[in-house]
């Protein structure tokens, strides 16, 4: 047979649950449509789900949604399922969707919108991707560039997790990669003052989700 | 004057947000106006009614309609009021509806705008005079731009209502792109059997003159009285002489020219006839493969020609038509998967489109009838169908359906199980569009009887890896992704319309879609009339359609021709541009800017050259009208007086309200 | 084939604005140091941006694109204020953040948005390019055939540009999205072998390494097992964070790709070599999987090519 159907070969751990279908609630959200429209500048209803970008992601093997479900639940307002969803999480806005999408829909952008919105309620279902991110963007903010050592230090404080790429710090270490202080910059003070004012400006709704000329979405491929 | 104006309420179209009784209350006010009043639909049969009994018992002497839209119903009134015995000119409409109560829920400022439309009206109608039509004789002969199977269908039963048909075709020989197919849906019947006979037909008929490879150069003239200048490009082959015999075929050296008919999977000859059965059978000579005509050397095929038919030196000649009506039936073009890099066609040598799959399924074609991987030319063990590629792509500039590939996907899954009985057999679809008779049973027997695998997802991308093309679709039903490696890929590609299109349009002053369609009439009630008069469409040049809807249309497209020729005389709009000599200082002004070449400058018995309106080819544009400096040259019914009549009364109306 | 379009990079010699962006402090110190070696063997003169930050990256990005603008419109400006017109990276991440301050900045609100952020009068008008970019655009393909010392007559490449390089395309708006052939071509020039490699633009798993470490460790495995099946002797990439999954992970991959000896080198250190720059002064020897012995064949090569000039020139496929 020269056909398969995912999982390839992908860990089995993070395949959907092949659970029962459960009746749906019949509610759609639309105020949570039109916050999600705005915060991503996309239009879910756009959407003819014809499946392509769930076709081309290459992390389809680790989502519990695929991307056009994602993009369905959308267009039916299905707040709980998808700030829920792990698939916000493990999208690893490599841009294959938006690239290929018929519809031009930026479903990265998309994604981006609904993690933000997972977060303000407090609904993170990867919390090691979150940390993660939480992480790399403090050691910005306190020295200006992002240190690795202590990126990952302040993972394993974070998650608790007892670190698993020991066997990788050793090799970079050995490879003469691995710097043991953080570079500090001059202008640092500047960095945490720009991540300061965006989340004060964040939590006042004022900042712009995407640049103002590209809040539409795409009508055509850019030129080959 | 006694002018009469009735306000129709249109039902509650009009009614529900403009205030009837008060528009015709305000239009009794005005000068000249004798009655007015409200109709429920001015329209209809009593409506009419009423409007004539007016005109006889109040001596009305013109009479104005506030209601929808001119080109809704200004004839309707126009013959309205003919027949209660005024002159059709002296009629005018207020567009209350389109430009009033549809476009505003304010129903107090809807009735003032309605009301100051009226005024306008009555103040136009103040200027106008009765116009009188005149007759003109008609070309009892049709053309047919296009020799695809809507093409030869309204050409076969033009001439067969009596009248004698130019068809014109690019391509050396009719068909289109029937007769590249193998089979046709949903009846797997031969194509070109059941082609061949009409094409046949085409070149029998007494009444049909073909020109193959030749194509409309320019048109000029107007309804009832075309004249249509005909390029016959050159093909070095005297068609007087030559048998088709294929002599010259066999003989040529120059073999790697591209082979158009078989969609480029084969190269052909420099000199030949694209397929058996070609109407008219002639050879033509490709001049970019000709190694005489692009090296001077050769000169094989006019050597072994048995009837010395081979002319390097020829040339394109020029033809002029005179016709009454022209169909335009220039068909389609299939989309180019180039453009789709993430599907490697172009790149991966086992990724086809569909019309080359037709070609390749077909007896007479490159691979005569045998289904092979182009790369090695063996067997495909998995065949993978990819549909909707250029068709329901935004991202493309095509986010239309094209209709008619689902079904030719079905078809050709169902013929591959014919020739390869143990092909994996897989469509990747979106949905499946499967309306007219008889569709619907032969795709789900395409998956019971046929086992046709469905996998309802569009294809992400399609890669090759060793002597597999690997297809990465997804099954949306099952939420799962798909990779399968495939043997053979065919791209199910949309259309688009033919090369050149616009460019027709152009010159038979039709318009086009967006995307380059021509435009019908009236999308549901004149889908084969253009708004050019004597202009008709026929088959996918209007919209991308499957070939039963093509060949309704090319029929629909004649009756409409043969009803308009039935005439012996046609009657000119006497809304035309007029020259008043003693404004008139010749400048030419108007001669340059006439698009229908209807003015020409006259010399006067004093020596002094004046502009002078050939009334039959005027089109009332008002081009000239608007060029001339000294308001010499004036559109009868839309003079400068009448237009400033409107004018003076809308802003009459505006200073009073501020 | 050529590399269809570019944003316009100039034939100058005027400076570069140079932002390493901080993987290459780190992890992919090698990248660094090789650009720079490249650059001045090319004779492009590189500034690096005085006192220059973190570009935001996509932590930053997921918080809100206007995060990560105002992040790397500092940069910009710092560029700016050195007197600098044109910025350079050889990270894909960072120059995405990069064009996205630009984005941000090409409208006034965006604009105003970006100065209240950092703190600073951002302007728009300082275009950010990859190294690639500006390579392939200021020294051409001809360019690297006339200053090819040493032909890489050994080398069987598996280009490999990831995903960002060349995406978003109307943001990036450099090669083709599909099928990118810049590093192709310059390869070509410098006299490699370039396999047909269908997995040019898949996704390595980018940053999930240390969260999600099962998505680089399949992904990053299949593209190497990929390279290895296309017949390629070293995979070439343009991106630290590639680099970093398909090398520095490699005993973590998927069964598909774990065994793999296949090299892993910048391209930035293929077209050094073929310069004639040393191999330890591209930082070569500071790969997990080791370049040693690709690094002897095409040294072997060296000679060979010599002798045949460059005829090894030319796809496999």
């Amino acid at each position: 047979m020269s056909t398969r159907t995912t999982p390839p070969a992908g860990p089995g751990d993070l395949s959907r649950p092949n659970g029962p279908a459960r009746p749906d609630d019949g509610a759609r959200d639309k105020d949570f449509i039109a916050e999600l429209r705005r915060l991503s500048g996309q239009n879910p209803a756009r959407c003819i789900q014809c499946g392509k970008c769930t076709a081309g992601c290459p992390a389809a093997f680790a989502h519990d949604y695929g991307v056009s479900q994602i993009l369905r639940l959308a267009q039916e307002g299905r707040k709980d399922a998808l700030l829920s969803s792990r698939t916000i999480w493990l999208c690893l806005s490599c841009q294959t969707c938006a690239t290929r999408c018929p519809m031009g829909i930026d479903t990265p952008a998309l994604m981006d919108a609904l993690r933000h919105m997972a977060r303000a309620e407090g609904r993170v279902s990867e919390r090691a991707v979150n940390s993660f991110h939480e992480s790399f963007l403090d050691s910005a903010r306190k020295h200006g560039r992002v240190h690795e050592l202590g990126l990952m230090l302040d993972y394993v404080r974070r998650t608790g997790r007892v670190l698993t790429d020991v066997g990788l710090a050793g090799k970079v270490l050995a490879l003469r990669k691995l710097s043991l202080r953080p570079h500090g910059i001059r202008g640092r003070a500047e960095v945490k003052d720009i991540v300061r004012r965006f989340e004060d400006d964040d939590a006042k709704g004022l900042t712009q989700p995407a640049p103002p000329k590209q809040g539409r979405a795409r009508q055509g491929r850019a030129p080959r | 004057m006694k002018i009469g104006v009735f306000v129709c309420l249109c039902g509650s179209n009009i009614a529900a947000t403009v205030d009837v009784e008060t528009v015709a209350e305000s239009a009794r006010g005005l000068p000249d106006v004798a009655y007015a009043k409200a109709e429920m639909y001015a329209c209809s049969e009593p409506g009419q009614a009423a409007i004539r009994a007016a005109i006889e018992e109040r001596g009305l002497t013109g009479v104005v309609v506030a209601s929808c839209s001119p080109r809704m119903h200004e004839n309707t009134f126009r013959r309205a009021v003919e027949r209660a015995g005024l002159n059709p000119y002296l009629f005018e409409m207020a567009n209350i509806r389109e430009h009033v109560s549809w476009v505003s829920l304010d129903k107090a400022a809807n009735t003032r705008k309605a009301s100051e439309l009226v005024r306008a009206a009555v103040e136009k109608l103040r200027c106008n005079r009765g116009l009188q039509r005149s007759r003109f004789d008609v070309h009892k002969r049709a053309m047919v731009v296009g020799g695809g199977v809507a093409g030869i269908q309204a050409a076969l039963d033009l001439a067969e209502g009596g009248l004698t048909v130019a068809l014109v075709e690019r391509e050396s020989s009719i068909g289109g792109k029937m007769a590249k197919l193998d089979k046709t849906f949903p009846t797997v019947d031969c194509s070109t059997c059941i082609l061949g006979p009409k094409m046949v037909d085409v070149a029998q008929h007494p009444n049909i003159t073909l020109y193959a490879h030749s194509e409309v150069e320019s048109v000029s003239g107007y309804v009832g009285n075309f004249s249509v200048k005909v390029r016959r490009r050159a093909t070095f082959v005297d068609w007087t002489k030559c048998t088709g015999c294929g002599l010259c075929m066999e003989k040529c050296p120059s073999r790697k020219g591209p082979d158009r008919f078989n969609e480029r999977l084969a190269t052909t000859t420099a000199i030949g006839i694209p397929f058996p059965q070609a109407i008219p059978k002639k050879a033509t000579i490709d001049p970019d493969a000709c190694l005489r005509l692009t090296k001077g050397k050769c000169g094989v095929c006019a050597k072994v020609c048995p009837t010395g038919a081979i002319d390097f030196e020829m040339a394109d000649e020029m033809i002029e038509e005179e016709v009454g009506a022209i169909v335009a039936a220039t068909g389609y073009d299939v989309f180019d998967p180039a453009a789709c890099a993430e599907y490697g066609a172009g790149r991966h040598p086992d990724v086809i489109n569909s019309l080359q799959y037709e070609r390749m399924l077909s007896a007479s074609g490159p691979t005569r009838g045998h289904v092979v991987r182009p790369s090695d030319g063996r067997e495909p063990g998995t065949v993978v169908f990819v549909q909707c590629v250029g068709s329901r792509d935004l991202s493309l500039g095509r986010p239309y359906c094209s209709g008619f590939c689902c079904m030719a996907t079905a078809k050709q899954a169902v013929l591959t199980r014919d020739h390869v009985p143990d092909a994996e057999i897989i469509v990747f679809y979106i949905d499946i569009r499967a309306p007219q008779k008889g569709y619907e049973e032969f795709v789900n027997r395409a998956r019971e009887e046929y086992g046709v695998r469905y996998c309802r997802g569009r294809v992400s991308s399609i890669y090759r890896v060793g002597d597999k093309t690997v297809v990465r679709g997804a099954d949306t039903l099952l939420g799962a992704q798909m990779e399968v490696e495939a043997d053979l890929v065919v791209l199910a590609v949309g259309g688009q319309p033919s090369e050149g299109a616009r460019a027709l349009a152009e010159k038979l002053r039709i318009s086009s879609d967006q995307y380059g369609f021509f435009m019908e009439g009236h999308p549901k009630l004149r889908p084969v009339e253009t708004n050019t008069a004597g202009v008709f469409l026929a088959g996918a040049c209007q919209g991308l359609k499957d070939i039963p809807s093509s060949v309704a249309q090319g029929s629909a497209a004649a009756a409409k021709a043969l009803v308009l020729l039935s005439r012996d005389k046609l009657e000119s709009d006497p809304q035309v541009a007029r020259v008043n000599p003693k404004r008139c200082i010749g400048c030419g002004k108007c001669v340059s800017v006439c698009p229908f070449g209807a003015i020409r400058l006259v010399e006067t018995r004093f020596g002094t050259q004046v502009a002078e309106v050939v009334e039959a080819v005027c089109q009332g544009c008002g081009v000239c009208n608007v060029a001339c400096m000294d308001k010499a040259i004036q559109l009868d019914h839309f003079t400068d007086d009448q237009i400033l009549a409107e004018v003076n009364a809308l802003c009459r109306e505006w200073r009073v309200a501020n | 084939m050529s590399a269809k379009k570019t944003t316009g990079a100039k034939a100058t010699d005027a400076p570069l604005a140079y932002y390493p962006g901080c993987s290459q402090t780190g992890t992919a110190v090698e990248y660094d140091q090789s650009s720079r070696a490249l650059c001045a063997a090319l004779g492009l003169e590189l500034r690096e941006v005085p006192d220059w930050s973190c570009c935001g990256a996509s932590p930053a990005h997921g918080r809100g694109k206007e995060l990560q603008a105002a992040m790397a419109a500092r940069n910009v400006e710092l560029a700016r204020a050195a007197g600098l017109e044109e910025l350079v990276t050889p990270c894909p991440s960072c120059l995405a953040a990069l064009k996205t301050a630009e984005a941000y900045a090409a409208s006034e609100t965006g604009r105003e948005r970006l100065s209240a952020l950092c703190g600073l009068d951002v302007q728009p008008g300082l275009p950010a390019r990859s190294l690639l970019e500006v390579v392939h655009a200021r020294v051409g393909i001809e360019g690297i055939a006339g200053r090819t010392a040493h032909p890489l007559a050994g080398l069987r490449a598996a280009t490999y540009y990831g995903c960002l390089l060349t995406r978003p395309a109307e943001l990036m708006a450099f090669d083709d999205a599909e099928n990118p052939v810049a590093m192709d071509e310059l390869l070509l020039a410098a006299g490699a072998e370039v396999v047909d490699f269908p997995f040019k633009t898949e996704c390595c798993g980018a940053s999930f390494g240390v969260p999600k470490r099962e998505l680089v460790t399949h992904l990053s495995g299949r593209i190497v097992a990929m390279a290895e099946r296309c017949g390629a002797n070293a995979i070439v990439v343009a991106c630290p964070l590639c680099h970093q999954n398909l090398d520095l992970r490699r005993s973590q991959l998927g069964p598909e790709g774990k065994g793999a000896a296949l090299p892993v080198l910048y391209f930035t250190q293929a077209l050094g070599l073929a310069l004639g720059l040393e191999p330890r002064a591209l930082g070569l020897n500071r790969h997990a999987v080791s370049t040693d012995a690709l690094v002897r064949d095409v040294l072997a090569g060296r000679t060979a090519a010599g002798e045949s000039s460059a005829a090894a020139h030319g796809r496999s496929s």
